[in-house]
């Protein structure tokens, strides 16, 4: 059953065994194995129900409907966008598809450091097997990479670079190069017609459009949650309450904690809000005169390069070097310059190809209350960006070596690039607040797992320290920044969670 | 028995003083937070589309779908954003010498403005002006004028010839 906080009565109550916080790939896991098991759970969604139909491909009405902040989200110091979804499915609905399954190495450091032995790749095969069958994981082939995506394949080719096409979670899929704005033809197998509809079809009920302010706290219980009902214009039209026996909060990376800190949750770890990842990325354009590149079109992330990354390949650099499609509204913010001159080098959009850097960041920011909405204090710390610089600097010198007249970086102060020999351009180019774009699309930590209260905010099942039936499931339980797109490895650690609420919570807490 | 202040000590306690009150009275000054934007704000917005965007400006409406964006957003970040304009044209008449409001300079005086903040040592001046040329230029561009004139194709064309499968929750749609 759907219900919307648009149509319900204004003061809306409702009791249930579990209410779960979110509907992105953690929270509507979590929904679905609780419903499975025979449970009343009740999904609160923050965003609206969006069907595709509803997905009309204009980038500035999308934003605003499907990402939360209409995407203008910052960090405080408005270095970095964060864009995130608030949609029912989560970001799920508008990522790249992108499915890596965690890197072992990854894992090993994960189950060694913070203790948490169901976390070994053994352990999480067929999890992950059980996913990827859900969401029709399937590996690109070559032959369908868009002109872009294969420029830069054939770029870190020539250079003797290690790349990949990408797993993607598509079904029936028509290259129609809208997946940040939402799949209109639902060949994006995104949480929101997967694990959502299968946790309805056992029974869940979804309430969108509303906001969870609060978790509602007695001793070392949750019971219940508390937030306004908002309008189609995101306006309030109502309180509501719901009263659980159990609560799971899946709000994501910036969400979760800004709900449990100002819900005055006990936190003997201390940690809740900090360890904030963010893998910024910044985009590197090529220009190839007379060539329509057109990256937008086709499948807008098919190749990635991962010789420099850590995770992937014990490189130091640690980043990812993803083929991207950018829209122009996005693309304008990137070329620089002013009035005619910028005009122009925008109407040769069609001829520039765009990749971006997703780097492994080694220095977290911190999530916190501020005056009605998360705090997020981030700075890109001078380690990552010099990392960064040399992560561009290979991206530049892919564009280069299959064929690029010019490589365009996200600096205000460097025009462009036209041979290796002008890649030291990049040395004053400028990584401080407003002199480089960056891009934030993963939010991860602030809720750590770990083995005890000094080392994680939650326990190796998910569960806060100080209470029963209080749960996470999300990006935030990650120890560390994942180093590659985060989807599947959210999806499976919010089963391992269900598998611990089922274990510790359900068989004796609930009433 | 308490000594009088050595003249550095005295220094200190006014750069100290000087670090309080010179926000404090900066923050009266500036313009009030507000939950939409007034006419001075949209003036400093059209004011900047033309800079940034260049010949052809008039032909696009950014105010329209800016407006509509901050209808999107939470209360917060509403009058934070909806205060942006007003504050960069507040304090470009303090740096500037003539005085004058932004949207009233000559357009090269504009381009000029703006460039000092783009590329300021002062971050909290970068962070605006590259908040607002963002935010000016995504909505140019988002515009079909602004589209079509970067070659962009807009919506899929084949769209409708599709099957547009509804989202299923056990109800009809």
């Amino acid at each position: 059953m759907r219900l919307s906080g648009n149509t319900v009565e204004p003061e809306f109550h409702r009791r249930v065994q579990a209410v779960v916080v979110g509907t992105g790939p953690g929270g509507s896991t979590v929904a679905k194995r609780l419903a499975d098991a025979g449970l009343d759970v009740l999904m609160v969604e923050a965003g609206a129900y969006v069907p595709a139909r509803e997905f009309s491909q204009n980038e500035g009405e999308m934003m605003r409907k499907l990402y939360r902040e209409a995407g203008l989200r910052t960090t405080d110091n408005g270095a970095m966008a964060m864009l995130h979804g608030s949609v029912v499915g989560g970001s799920s609905v508008v990522n790249y598809l992108d499915c890596f399954r965690t890197p072992e190495t990854l894992l090993f450091d994960w189950v060694k450091r913070f203790g948490l032995p169901e976390l070994t790749p053994e352990k999480l095969r067929p999890r992950f097997e059980k996913i990827e069958e859900i969401l029709h994981v399937r590996k690109l082939p070559v032959a369908n990479l868009n002109l872009n995506n294969d420029l830069l394949r054939r770029g870190s080719e020539a250079l003797g670079w290690k790349g990949d096409t990408f797993h993607r979670n598509a079904k029936d899929c028509y290259g129609s190069g809208f997946c940040d704005l939402g799949c209109s033809y639902n060949a994006k197998q995104s949480a929101a017609i997967t694990f959502v509809p299968l946790a309805t079809s056992q029974g869940a009920t979804l309430l969108t459009d509303a906001r969870v302010e609060r978790v509602l706290l007695s001793g070392d219980r949750a019971t219940g949650v508390e937030g306004t009902l908002v309008d189609e214009a995101r306006q309030s039209r109502g309180r509501f309450r719901i009263d659980a026996d159990l609560v799971v909060v899946s709000g994501g990376a910036i969400h979760t904690p800004y709900l449990l800190l100002g819900s005055g949750v006990d936190d003997p770890s201390g940690q809740l809000g900090r360890n904030f990842w963010t893998h910024p990325g910044t985009p590197v354009c090529g220009w190839y005169p007379g060539q329509r590149v057109a990256n937008y079109e086709g499948i807008k992330q098919g190749w990635y390069i991962g010789e420099f990354s850590d995770v992937l390949n014990q490189n130091p650099i640690g980043a990812l070097i993803e083929g991207i499609g950018a829209p122009p509204g996005i693309t304008a913010t990137i070329f620089p310059g002013l009035g005619l001159e910028r005009q122009r080098q925008l109407q040769r959009y069609n001829e520039f190809t765009a990749a971006g850097i997703l780097l492994r960041d080694s220095v977290p920011g911190r999530i916190g209350v501020g005056k009605g909405r998360p705090s997020i204090d981030w700075s890109l710390a001078p380690a990552d960006a010099h990392r960064m610089k040399l992560a561009v600097a290979r991206c530049a010198e892919a564009w280069l070596a299959s064929g690029a007249a010019a490589v365009l970086t996200g600096h205000s102060r460097v025009t462009s690039i036209r041979s290796t020999a002008e890649l030291a351009k990049l040395d004053d180019a400028g990584w401080a607040s407003g002199e480089v774009a960056l891009f934030c699309f993963h939010q991860m930590g602030t809720a750590r797992m770990g083995h005890s209260p000094q080392v994680g905010v939650v326990s190796p099942t998910g569960r806060m320290w100080a209470y029963e039936n209080l749960y996470v499931a999300d990006s935030s339980l990650f120890p560390t920044a994942s180093g590659v797109n985060p989807q599947l490895t959210i999806y499976a650690l919010a089963d391992v969670v269900a598998d611990g609420i089922l274990h510790e919570a359900a068989g004796s807490q609930l009433h | 028995m308490p000594t009088r202040p050595s003249r550095r000590q005295f220094f200190a306690l006014g750069a100290a003083a000087a670090v309080l009150v010179v926000p404090a009275s900066l923050r009266a000054a500036l313009p009030p937070a507000q939950s939409r934007f007034g006419a001075d704000d949209e003036a400093v917005l059209d004011a900047l589309k033309r800079v940034l965007y260049g010949p052809g400006a008039d032909e696009i409406d950014i105010l329209t779908p800016l407006r509509e964006t901050l209808g999107f957003l939470d209360e917060a970040q509403q009058s934070q954003l909806a205060s942006l304009p007003s504050t960069f044209d507040w304090l470009s008449r303090v740096l500037v010498p003539t005085g004058a409001a932004f949207a009233t300079l000559s357009e090269g005086a504009q381009a000029a403005a703006l460039e000092d903040w783009l590329t300021s040592p002062l971050p909290f001046r970068r962070q605006v002006g590259q908040a607002l040329r963002q935010l000016v230029l995504a909505h140019c561009y988002t515009h079909p004028v602004g589209q079509a004139a970067a070659g962009y194709a807009g919506p899929w064309l084949g769209r409708h010839l599709l099957p547009v499968h509804a989202l299923r929750f056990g109800e009809p749609e």
